[in-house]
Formats: C-alpha cells, sequence, structure tokens
C-alpha cells in the first residue's frame, strides 16, 4: 500500500519533471545550449546535460545534480524546480552576462566550458541576487548599465541599452491590455507578447544586434499592415509588396513562435507555399529557412521572400505537375512536421488532406474555383468580390493563373493574420476549409 | 625453464583482487578509479552503468568496479557482488545531508550473503573541503562500529589530490594476504 502510494507520488513526480523539461528555456542545457538536458542541478534549479552535469559536481562548491530519469525527487525538490528553471536561473546567474563585452566560450571544448562555469558559479560574475532579478527587464537595464560603465564600456554597448530600455516598458504594455478587442490588434498582441517572453533567449543567446534586429522587424510587421490596410483599394499594384511584407512578417511569426505556441500565420504561409508551389524541394528549401531562423535571424528574410516569389510565379504551371507527384508533397509536409513538429501536430491528420485537396483545386482552375463556391455559400459573397479583385485576370488562360499562385502567398496569410476580403480573395480556401481552419472556433477570422 | 617461471609466478608473481567500489551518487568514485589508473584527476560524469579499470600496486592486480550510485540504479549494484573480495564504499565527507542514506545503503548491502567474505574499506573522500566531516565523523554517522564479523577499515581522502587512496589499498592487499 504504501509502496503503490510511494510509486504513484514518483510517477507524478516524473511527470512534472517531463512537462518542465518541455518548457522552452529548459529544453537546452542551462549552461552550454545543448539540446535536451538530461540532469537537474538541484544546487541552482536548472536543467542541463550529461557533461555540464559532470562540470558542475566538480565546482567548488559542488553542485548537487540529479538525473532526471535515474534518481527519484522529493516534493521540495520538485517544489524549487518548477520555482526555479533555465529561465529564472539566466536572469540570476547571467543576469549581467552581455556576449557584447563577453565572447561566448567554444562550448565543444569542455575546458573551457569548465572555465565558463567557474566564472559563472564560483566567482559569480555575472550573478545578480534574485530579488533584484525579480523585476527583469528594468532591473536588468539598471543593473547591467551600471556595471558595464564601470567595468567595460564600449561605445556599442550604449545603444543597445538605449534600445533595451525603450522596448521593454512598450512590451509590458501590450501585454496588460486586454486581448481579442478586434483580430488585428490582437494578432498584433500575440507576437508581442510572445517576442515579449522569447526576449530573454534572444537577448543573452544571440546577443545585443540581433535583438535589436527583432525589434525593427516588429516595426516592419506593423508597417506592413498599414500596407495592408490599402491593400484592397489597389489590390494589384500592391501584390508584390505585400508579398515582400508578409515574408517578413511570418518569418517574425516564426521565429518568436518557436518558444511554443506557434502563431497562425506563419502556419497559414505554409499553405500557399504547399498549394502554389511547386516541386517539394522548393518547399523544402522554405522550411529549411525557418528553422534557420532563430540561429540566424535577419539573415534570411531576403531568402525568404525571395524564394515564395520564385514559386508563385511558376504557380499555375507546378501545380499541374504536383499532382502527379504526391509523394514529393507529403516529403515536404513531412520536413514540415518535423520542423514545427509541436506547433503542428494539432493538425496534424488534417493538413496533408487540405494541402492536396487545394492543389487539385489549384489543377482544376477555373472549374473548380465555382464548386468552391457552391461548397461554401456563405463565402460567395466573398469570392465574388474576389472576382472584383482578380477580375482581369482570371476570365484568361493558363496565362492569367499564374496571377492566383501569386496572389496566395500573400493572400492566405493575410487571411489568417486580418480580416476577410484578404480570407475571400483566395480561391483555394473553399476546397479544404477544415484543414485551412484548423482553429476556426477561436481563430480571429471573423469569418469563421 | 618454464616449469621454473610458472613456479616462480606463483611465489612472487601477481595476486588478483577484485574489488567492488559503490557509494553514493557524486561521492567519488570514478575520480577516484581514474586517479589510481591514470595519476590524473579527470572531470567526470555522472556514471550510467560501471566502469571497470585494472590497478597494479604491491605486486596486487586489483580490479576495481565503480558502479553509478544515483538512486535508481544502486538496485544493480547486487549484480557485481559475486566474488566480490572487497568493497571499497565512498562517501562524500562534506554532505551532512546524506551521510544517513549512505548508511542505509551501506547496511542494505552488507546484509546481503554474497558479500559475506568481502572485506570493507570505507573511503571518507572530499577531505578537501571545508566542511567535511573527519573520518570519526564518518564512522559514527555510519555506524560501522556496530558491524560484527566484518572486517573493515576507514581512510580520510582526497581522491582530487591523491590523497589516502594507496593508504587504503595497501590495506586492501593485506586483507587479502590474511584471508590467503
Amino acid at each position: 500500500m504504501a509502496a503503490s502510494a510511494k510509486r504513484k507520488q514518483e510517477e507524478k513526480h516524473l511527470k512534472m519533471l517531463r512537462e518542465m523539461t518541455s518548457l522552452p528555456p529548459n529544453r537546452k542545457c542551462f549552461d552550454c545550449d545543448q539540446r535536451g538536458p538530461t540532469y537537474a542541478n538541484m544546487t541552482v534549479g536548472s536543467f542541463v546535460c550529461t557533461s555540464c552535469s559532470g562540470i558542475l559536481r566538480g565546482l567548488n562548491p559542488p553542485h548537487r545534480v540529479k538525473s532526471i530519469s535515474m534518481t527519484t525527487f522529493t516534493q521540495q525538490e520538485i517544489d524549487f524546480l518548477q520555482k526555479h528553471g533555465n529561465e529564472v536561473c539566466k536572469r540570476m546567474w547571467l543576469g549581467l552576462y552581455d556576449d557584447r563585452t563577453t565572447s561566448i566560450p567554444d562550448f565543444r571544448e569542455p575546458q573551457k566550458v569548465k572555465e565558463f562555469l567557474q566564472e559563472k558559479y564560483e566567482k559569480k560574475r555575472w550573478y545578480v541576487p534574485p530579488e533584484q532579478a525579480k523585476g527583469v527587464a528594468t532591473v536588468h537595464v539598471s543593473i547591467s548599465g551600471s556595471s558595464n560603465s564601470s567595468t567595460s564600456s564600449t561605445p556599442e554597448v550604449r545603444p543597445l541599452k538605449s534600445l533595451l530600455g525603450e522596448s521593454a516598458p512598450s512590451l509590458h504594455l501590450n501585454k496588460n491590455t486586454p486581448p481579442n478587442q478586434s483580430p488585428v490588434v490582437s494578432r498584433g498582441q500575440t507576437h508581442q507578447q510572445q517576442f515579449h517572453d522569447k526576449r530573454f533567449d534572444l537577448l543573452s543567446d544571440l546577443g545585443g544586434d540581433i535583438f535589436a534586429a527583432p525589434a525593427n522587424m516588429n516595426a516592419g510587421a506593423s508597417s506592413s499592415f498599414a500596407n495592408f490596410a490599402q491593400f484592397n483599394s489597389h489590390p494589384t499594384a500592391q501584390n508584390h509588396n505585400a508579398n515582400a511584407d508578409f515574408a517578413k512578417f511570418d518569418a517574425f511569426g516564426s521565429t518568436s513562435g518557436s518558444t511554443g505556441g506557434f502563431p497562425s500565420a506563419a502556419q497559414a504561409s505554409f499553405h500557399p507555399s504547399n498549394t502554389g508551389s511547386a516541386s517539394g524541394g522548393l518547399a523544402n528549401a522554405n522550411f529549411a529557412n525557418f528553422d534557420s531562423f532563430p540561429k540566424s535571424c535577419s539573415a534570411d528574410f531576403g531568402s525568404f521572400s525571395s524564394s515564395s516569389q520564385s514559386n508563385s510565379t511558376g504557380a499555375g504551371r507546378d501545380a499541374v505537375q504536383s499532382t502527379s507527384l504526391p509523394t514529393d508533397r507529403y516529403a515536404s509536409l513531412a520536413d514540415l512536421d518535423n520542423v514545427f513538429s509541436s506547433a503542428i501536430t494539432e493538425q496534424g491528420g488534417g493538413l496533408p488532406v487540405g494541402v492536396s485537396s487545394a492543389a487539385a483545386a489549384g489543377v482544376g482552375g477555373l472549374p473548380q474555383k465555382q464548386s468552391a463556391v457552391q461548397a461554401r455559400g456563405d463565402r460567395y459573397a466573398a469570392l465574388a468580390e474576389l472576382d472584383t479583385v482578380f477580375g482581369p485576370s482570371v476570365p484568361a488562360t493558363s496565362g492569367g493563373f499564374p496571377a492566383f499562385g501569386q496572389a496566395k502567398p500573400v493572400v492566405t496569410p493575410f487571411g489568417q493574420v486580418m480580416a476577410g476580403p484578404m480570407v475571400s480573395s483566395n480561391p483555394f480556401l473553399g476546397a479544404g476549409p477544415s484543414a485551412q481552419y484548423p482553429a476556426g472556433g477561436s481563430s480571429t477570422n471573423p469569418f469563421l | 625453464m618454464g616449469g621454473f617461471a610458472s613456479l616462480f609466478k606463483g611465489m612472487f608473481g601477481k595476486k588478483e583482487m577484485r574489488i567492488l567500489m559503490v557509494g553514493l551518487d557524486a561521492a567519488g568514485k570514478t575520480t577516484i578509479l581514474y586517479k589510481l589508473k591514470l595519476g590524473e584527476v579527470v572531470t567526470t560524469i555522472p556514471t550510467i552503468g560501471f566502469n571497470v579499470e585494472t590497478v597494479s600496486y604491491k605486486n596486487i592486480s586489483f580490479t576495481v568496479w565503480d558502479v553509478g550510485g544515483q538512486d535508481k540504479i544502486r538496485p544493480l549494484w547486487r549484480h557485481y557482488f559475486q566474488n566480490t573480495d572487497g568493497i571499497i564504499f565512498v562517501v562524500d565527507s562534506n554532505d551532512r545531508e546524506r551521510i544517513g542514506e549512505a548508511k542505509d545503503e551501506l547496511m542494505r548491502m552488507l546484509a546481503e550473503e554474497e558479500l559475506n567474505d568481502a572485506a570493507l574499506l570505507v573511503l571518507a573522500n572530499k577531505q578537501d573541503l571545508p566542511n567535511a566531516m573527519n573520518a570519526a565523523e564518518v564512522t559514527e554517522k555510519l555506524g560501522l562500529q556496530t558491524l560484527r564479523l566484518r572486517s573493515w577499515y576507514i581512510q580520510a581522502t582526497c581522491a582530487t589530490g591523491g590523497n589516502g587512496l594507496y593508504e587504503g589499498l595497501d590495506w586492501l592487499s593485506a586483507q587479502l594476504k590474511k584471508s590467503k
């Protein structure tokens, strides 16, 4: 009886531990960024890899490390880990860490890691006491600012600090405003909120200048909103610009989305690249770009937008080819699934169906569009608007068809992000509604 | 010539001793093993499974089995009990919190029949740390005085400095001679 109760307790603790280690900040070793920590550092409350756990036990004084799978944890230990974790630890033990002034050690060399950990824990070089570390943003700025001025004040440091100081309070404001005022605003908020959550990772993992980049990108995203406001009035003329802007926007979404909750805008952006493009290879290239965003933030945006454009220009012809190569399509979807596994699994079943049926719609061209209208009568008015938007190009035969392909990458993410007209202007949505809008009920789209 | 060589070896050649080294996790078992083997302090990772090395000292070849000490894998220790001549039980003298846990594990192990004839060497390790318990304190906390029918010895050590390790082996080799 007592033994089974104990086992139950152990199982509960293990489950809680697994949940903790699946939180984005805890998915990497706190001390060397290696993926998939296997040990808990019970001295500071972080999650670390096996080799760092070895180094930590050799520090003076030694840290106590416990294997997640090979030791049992008490309730107090679980509580302790829940109160800490890598994010809280980062504020404390790397509170003053600034990789502009401190070079990141080569984590492949055990000796370097050891020295780094000695600096970090024995000398407490970047330590901020927990009381001060709690008021995260403001404290962080003021403390690091003062310490930098005393230790090593390089001219480059200043702009970062001022930038941080500006962005931090505004993010708090955004977080406090109630969501769901309007689809546009709430979407923008989610992004900013995710950006806020991710902020510390970005700051210390990638450095100050890269941190600055997403901030600019945020601004870029909102300016693309402005573009969309004009989209209705000059749809065809804006196509190319909007496309580029959207590429940026989605890219930004995916960077911040990698924290866990994946924005639906980024998901939606995959439908066009799957349906509208092309060979699996091209689609793969897109995914690869997405995968690399967190590491090399700003560098790939150009390439992403350009590849999506190249997809769309050839879309008319390629869509036809795509039916004869269904396996390619699935292969690319498998890649997509790998890259965004956690986010995509929710709709895993529906996605391939939706994509393939949308592709079929693309092959069928205009007749398919008609059936889509019949299938979703309530969309009729919206689709009628589509006819006006694409009026000149739709009646034309295959020559005009690429116009659809071109519009699609723009339109689909837009529809999810923004409002009705963009949704309706995508003729392929009708073919696979359930897959395209898996989150229908909770979606910000008023048309669902 | 060949006959003489084997006779010579029988009289003066190497003897062998099978040693099982156990203790709570992070007591310093692996560090001790490689300090004995290589004479160096290596950075170790928590042992999953075991390490085994032969260490030659005073014409005795010690086969030392160093078995991981994390609590869920401690039940595996018993698989190494058979034919063990000596047990090295390593204690982190600095870990006052878990000395009771160490005692429990030690007593549970010594109750195993397979280990009835094994000599017990306790290494009170990490003596370099400022808050370390000395050998007398560890003896008391482990309840070593209560042991009956067991030859045991406690040695204060510092694995990283190498202090006390060979003194421990000296005692073990003396036990071997006594029993044979």
